[in-house]
């Protein structure tokens, strides 16, 4: 009787232990278990997205309202997809730019909501890109000197 | 920046086998180098080198890039949703003093134009919009220039120019948001509208001493 009152508190221990490991992965992954489908989905195509990696985050002014999902290849441009918290407003003028956090932080997708009269539709896509400025290529040039 | 913009002259390829063939080159691409190739007449044009004929170039080339750049869409873009709220009167108003101050901002550096060079190499386009990448090369560096157009009634009108990567609109877009936040509209309409007055672009070369004299 005592041996299984034991086995009982164990097993109960260990059960909450995975849970809370899980809930961990979850939060430490930020993957969207539960929720994650009533967010609204948004691509926006890029010259370039050097540095930029799924789960970055998604800000309108300063604040994340998602995080990029997938990043693939349409030809030779990046396709970046990524979701937004409903209620976001984002319009067919909205434009997407590629920043950096400080001058060596990761990257992360900052967008200018714009103002035109169509709303971006959920899966629709932001036709305004900036890909940023290539620092690698600037500080290059400056260590090793332009050809002329 | 903008100066290189529209300073450029046409030049078909070598450097970039395949990606500068004018076979793949679409409408809005034609309308880019149209006006670029008009503008640059009248740069190379001896007549209009003239040290008095320069306010009347520099009235012609302003002319001749209005008719290819949407101000009103650009000033639209760049109000992003402050636009909406405005008065037609407002909004006319706003357009026409952005345009000057895009025009004093840029029509000395164009004017300044050396026998720079424009290739074009691709166009992507989507439905009724465009975006046609360039490069000028000075002799020294080569910078991206990319122009984004969008159709309005079988013409193509330019709305946004990225240079290196950012775009002139989102450029004065958080600007006037920063503006905005502090001040009304009013404020910042007066504010565009005194500034577009006061930088206008001193006339280059011979003819500023030649004033003097």
């Amino acid at each position: 009787m005592k041996d299984t009152k034991l086995e009982l508190i164990v097993g109960v221990f260990v059960l909450v232990g995975i849970a809370a490991l899980t809930y961990m992965a979850v939060k430490l992954g930020k993957l969207e278990v539960i929720g994650g489908g009533t967010n609204l989905e948004i691509h926006a195509e890029f010259d370039s997205v050097t540095g930029l990696k799924a789960g970055a985050t998604v800000e309108v002014a300063g604040v994340q309202v998602g995080q990029v999902k997938r990043i693939g290849l349409n030809g030779d441009r990046a396709v970046v997809s990524f979701t937004v918290t409903p209620g976001t407003k984002l319009y067919g003028d909205a434009i997407a730019s590629i920043k950096t956090r400080g001058l060596i932080g990761d990257k992360f997708v900052s967008i200018s909501p714009g103002g035109s009269q169509k709303e971006l539709a959920p899966g629709g896509k932001i036709r305004e890109t900036e890909s940023g400025l290539d620092f690698e290529k600037a500080i290059s040039e400056f260590i090793h000197g332009n050809v002329k | 920046m903008l100066a290189i913009v529209l300073a450029g002259s046409l030049a078909s390829g070598g450097e970039f086998p395949g990606l500068t063939a004018p076979a793949w080159a679409g409408p809005p691409t034609d309308a880019v180098r149209k006006s670029v190739d008009e503008v640059i007449h009248i740069l190379e044009d001896p007549a209009w080198k003239k040290p008095e004929k320069k306010e009347e170039r520099r009235k012609l080339l302003e002319q001749t890039i209005a008719a290819r750049f949407n101000f009103t869409e650009m000033a639209k873009r760049s109000l992003a949703a402050e636009w909406a709220k405005r008065t037609p009167e407002e909004q006319n108003e706003f357009a026409a003093n952005f345009q000057t101050l895009l025009a004093n901002t840029y029509i000395g550096r164009i004017e300044a134009y050396s026998g720079e060079k424009v290739q074009y190499i691709k166009e992507l386009s989507d439905g009724e919009y465009a975006e046609t990448y360039t490069h000028v090369d000075t002799g020294k560096d080569v910078i991206d220039i990319n122009y984004r157009l969008q159709k309005n009634s079988d013409d193509w009108r330019v709305y946004d120019v990225v240079v290196e990567g950012t775009s002139l609109v989102q450029n004065y877009r958080e600007q006037f948001k920063r503006i905005l936040h502090k001040n009304s509209f009013a404020e910042l309409s007066r504010q565009l509208r005194e500034k577009s007055s006061n930088i206008k672009a001193p006339v280059p070369d011979g003819s500023g001493a030649a004033k003097g004299k």
